[in-house]
């Protein structure tokens, strides 16, 4: 009765959580593109799409990558043997047990009607495919325990993932165990499908079953005469034989049955089988009512995107469409991290400390992003400085196993970002310290005892970056500068001309010089440094300076008023 | 020779065919390349964080310094880039010492020597305008060209040292061993324009513009780029009508190896998107 409710609670769970996911996937705004179309819309040409795929050739392409990519798994082989062999353990292992274990009495009674769950094959298959399914996990959890970027990468999805299935797995071993060494339910059998005359019949069968079967009752342990265990032997064969295989075929249960002997009568006596029972399929029935949540989600959507990304040409979709795909991928995505392990920027994320360059992190950010919640301003600055540092290495679009196209999601993201008032970093840094800049110096102090030398020392970055003192101010870095050529008046665009920026420097004016647009719109192309007659490495200085101005950022956001500054 | 190949960042989406027709080029040449997986140079985080840079760069450095290779870069701001960051690492002991001890805690070693090249040096010295020109199957006779230099390959001369910086010779001579004129122009050493895209795209806009009528003006067939950043730029699509009937924009731009791989007579597959029909410049004027 409170197997039926507890079943019936956690798929109507399921339903409604597939329900909200399927309807997200036409709501999610993603990008630019996605403004202005109606989630009725999406869906429409969802379907329309939809319906031209499974009426033309394409359908073919689809029976192909099912099979390579969804059932054998071949994207990942990339990745090596042992990634490829883990995820297959864990696959393979799943699905048996979920067909042919959970499923058993819709599905094997159908295909073998001569199923029972105690006899072979099934009963050692059963232990094969869950030592196989143990064998995955564990392998996962010594990776991302080992290596360098899953460990950063790791989460409370992944170990929630990880430590269910492993409960699930346990348990039903455990469980499997206590039945084998329980003498009650050796006697609930003996009643129920037996017809044993007699004490003695009775003594004959346990004692064989005692021996050859793993049940252990009460009472000091003899060794019964070859006699009875004969007896017990032709019993055996005559009541029992026929439904149910030696459990040492269930190698695993049978081994753990076999540990726990000493305590065996202790613990079906404390009715800690009962328990084993709830916690087995309370916590299956967990994982398929919060299934659409997790990554477990990943069983439905990866497929649906390989599926998806394999048909369609991206170039030619539609706004709607591809808004709706990207939308899919965002939940398709198992944070395996493999594109993360291969994330060019991936040092770089380790030296700032924000996990948000990394490809995976980001992803899960911008699943954040998406759900339109209230996310603090620091967080969208992370996330910012994140997408903003991408490369566009491609490695993540052609390492990712179900072929996640992240660089166009990463290039909705920085829409996203820009909609919420979070533009890019170099803009914003630089229009921050722009808006401060005083053209007419009214409001700039120069003190006559400089802050010069101060300044100097902190400019240590560069080969000679405190090289600014020399200058005299000829002006021939400015002449040579692209930038400042490109103006026919320079200066009330630029605010500071390279030269003037070297002298103001001399005289520890920083934040005027951060103000000076010339900065950020320095092509870093060493014209000026190359050709100064001081030797004064004027681009390294620009650099440098700007590295300043991005300390300065993250140090104080609030002073510099970046967007959200007040968080 | 041998080399590490360091594609960099931009090449495999955005330029895929400046890494084919380079590796066909070297094939023919008889050179290997190692692949290796590098990680940034560093360049994007320049202006934001020095160590972050320094890090990347040298951790790069570091993996191929293991194979006691040299290093082969397409990209000229990734070739710059570490060339800079191994200048820094050999003059400043306290930055070595702190990369070092980052680089120890992931089993790697700053190497005692390591070589860092472009492709054009390797063309330049390692391979040598006699032996390209003695390669060639279908020299052109009549194709002019503006070499365009890209500015990590000549500046800071201190720490790059391809060419003289003011007054290089060496493209144009790759130039013209493949038969190309290579025409003098005035913007020849200046930037392209491309490190302010997204940033200024006005102003990106004006230098490329500036930079294709001085090539015009010049009498060029053909813009000759051996860096992604300049290709991007100079091949970038209009993004808008004014974009589309600007006549100051349109001049095609080929990659160093697209034009040595068509005198060297190689499929133009290999080679890529050549963006004019080279049919007329084989024969002469």
């Amino acid at each position: 009765m409170f197997f039926r409710f507890a079943l019936y609670f956690s798929l109507s769970l399921f339903g409604v959580g597939l329900v909200y996911k399927l309807v997200s996937w036409f709501r999610c705004a993603i990008g630019d593109q996605s403004r202005g179309i109606s989630p009725a819309m999406r869906f429409s040409s969802a379907v329309r799409g939809l319906t031209a795929v499974l009426f033309s050739r394409r359908v073919l392409l689809l029976g192909k990558i099912f099979l390579q990519d969804v059932l054998l798994l071949l994207r990942l082989k990339k990745e090596g043997s042992l990634r490829w062999f883990m995820h297959l353990a864990l696959f393979y292992g799943f699905l048996f047990l979920l067909f042919f274990h959970a499923l058993d009495r819709h599905i094997t009674i159908r295909l073998f009607p001569e199923y029972i769950s105690t006899l072979n094959p099934f009963l050692f298959l059963r232990n094969f495919f869950g030592a196989l399914l143990l064998l995955g996990l564990a392998i996962a959890a010594y990776r991302r325990f080992r290596d360098k970027v899953l460990r950063l990468t790791t989460g409370r999805q992944d170990i929630f993932a990880l430590v269910l299935l492993g409960v699930i797995i346990l348990s039903g071993f455990i469980l499997e165990a206590s039945k084998i060494v329980s003498p009650q339910r050796f006697q609930e059998m003996v009643q129920e499908y037996a017809t044993i005359q007699g004490d003695l019949e009775l003594q004959a069968l346990r004692a064989y079953w005692g021996r050859d079967f793993g049940v252990v009752f009460p009472g000091p342990e003899t060794r019964p005469d070859p006699e009875l265990l004969k007896k017990g032997r032709d019993l055996h064969d005559l009541n029992c034989a026929q439904c149910h295989s030696r459990p040492s075929t269930a190698f695993v249960s049978y081994g753990i049955a076999k540990t726990i002997r000493p305590l065996a009568l202790i613990l079906t006596a404390s009715g800690i089988s009962t328990l084993l029972w709830y916690l087995h399929f309370l916590s299956c029935f967990l994982g398929l009512a919060v299934l659409p949540f997790t990554k477990f989600f990943h069983i439905v959507t990866s497929p649906l995107i390989l599926l998806i990304n394999g048909v369609t040409d991206r170039k030619a979709l539609s706004p709607a469409d591809l808004a709706t795909i990207q939308a899919i991928e965002l939940d398709a995505c198992t944070h395996c991290a493999i594109c993360s392990q291969h994330c060019s920027v991936q040092p770089i994320s380790l030296r700032l400390g924000n996990p948000y360059l990394l490809s995976s992190e980001k992803l899960i950010a911008f699943k954040a992003l998406a759900r339109q919640k209230n996310l603090p301003a620091s967080e969208l600055r992370a996330f910012q400085e994140g997408n903003s540092l991408c490369t566009g290495c491609y490695r993540g679009n052609l390492y990712c196993p179900i072929g996640i196209n992240t660089l166009n999601l990463w290039s909705c993201m920085q829409q996203d970002l820009a909609h919420l008032g979070c533009p890019d970093l170099f803009s914003s840094t630089r229009d921050a310290f722009v808006s401060k800049f005083d053209p007419d110096r009214s409001k700039t102090v120069v003190l006559l005892a400089p802050e010069g030398k101060a300044f100097k020392k902190e400019m240590l970055l560069s080969s000679q970056g405190n090289s600014f003192n020399p200058c005299y101010t000829c002006l021939t870095c400015s002449n040579s500068c692209p930038v400042v050529m490109n103006y026919p008046n320079p200066v009330p665009v630029l605010g500071l001309l390279p030269h003037q920026i070297m002298y103001s420097l001399k005289f520890g004016l920083t934040s005027q010089v951060l103000g000076a647009r010339m900065v950020w719109d320095c092509l870093g192309c060493y014209q000026c440094q190359e050709n100064c007659p001081q030797g004064i490495r004027v681009t390294d200085i620009f650099f440098e300076i700007k590295n300043m101005a991005f300390q300065q950022v993250k140090t104080h956001p609030l002073e510099t008023g970046l967007p959200g500054g007040a968080s | 020779m041998k080399y590490v190949l360091f594609p960099g960042c931009k090449i495999p989406y955005y330029v895929p065919y400046y890494e084919t027709s380079s590796r066909a080029i070297l094939e023919r040449f008889g050179i290997e390349l190692l692949n290796l997986e590098f990680n940034c140079c560093g360049y994007p985080v320049r202006f934001l964080d020095f160590q972050s840079y320094i890090y990347s760069s040298a951790r790069n450095l570091a993996l191929a310094g293991e194979k006691g290779l040299p290093l082969l870069c397409l990209c000229q701001c990734c070739y710059g880039t570490l060339r800079y960051a191994d200048v820094l690492l050999r003059n400043n002991e306290a930055l070595f010492k702190e990369i070092t001890r980052l680089l120890k805690e992931e089993g790697l070693r700053y190497p005692p020597r390591i070589e860092i090249k472009h492709l054009l040096h390797v063309l330049a010295e390692d391979i040598g305008p006699e032996a390209i020109w003695g390669n060639n199957q279908r020299p052109f006779k009549s194709l002019k060209v503006a070499a365009h230099y890209g500015c990590h390959i000549l500046r800071p001369r201190d720490v790059v040292r391809f060419d003289h910086s003011t007054t290089p010779t060496k493209f144009e001579t790759l130039v013209e061993v493949t038969g190309g004129i290579s025409v003098d122009w005035s913007l020849r050493l200046q930037c392209c324009g491309d490190p302010l895209r997204d940033k200024n795209n006005a102003l990106s806009l004006d230098l490329r513009r500036k930079k294709l009528e001085s090539a015009r003006m010049a009498g060029a067939d053909v813009l000759c780029v051996a860096c992604p950043h300049c290709q991007m730029q100079f091949t970038r699509e209009p993004e808008n009508p004014a974009e589309e009937n600007d006549p100051g924009l349109s001049l095609p731009s080929l990659l160093y190896p697209q034009l040595l791989g068509l005198s060297l007579g190689l499929d133009e597959k290999v080679l890529g998107p050549i963006g004019l029909d080279t049919s007329g410049f084989y024969t002469s004027l």
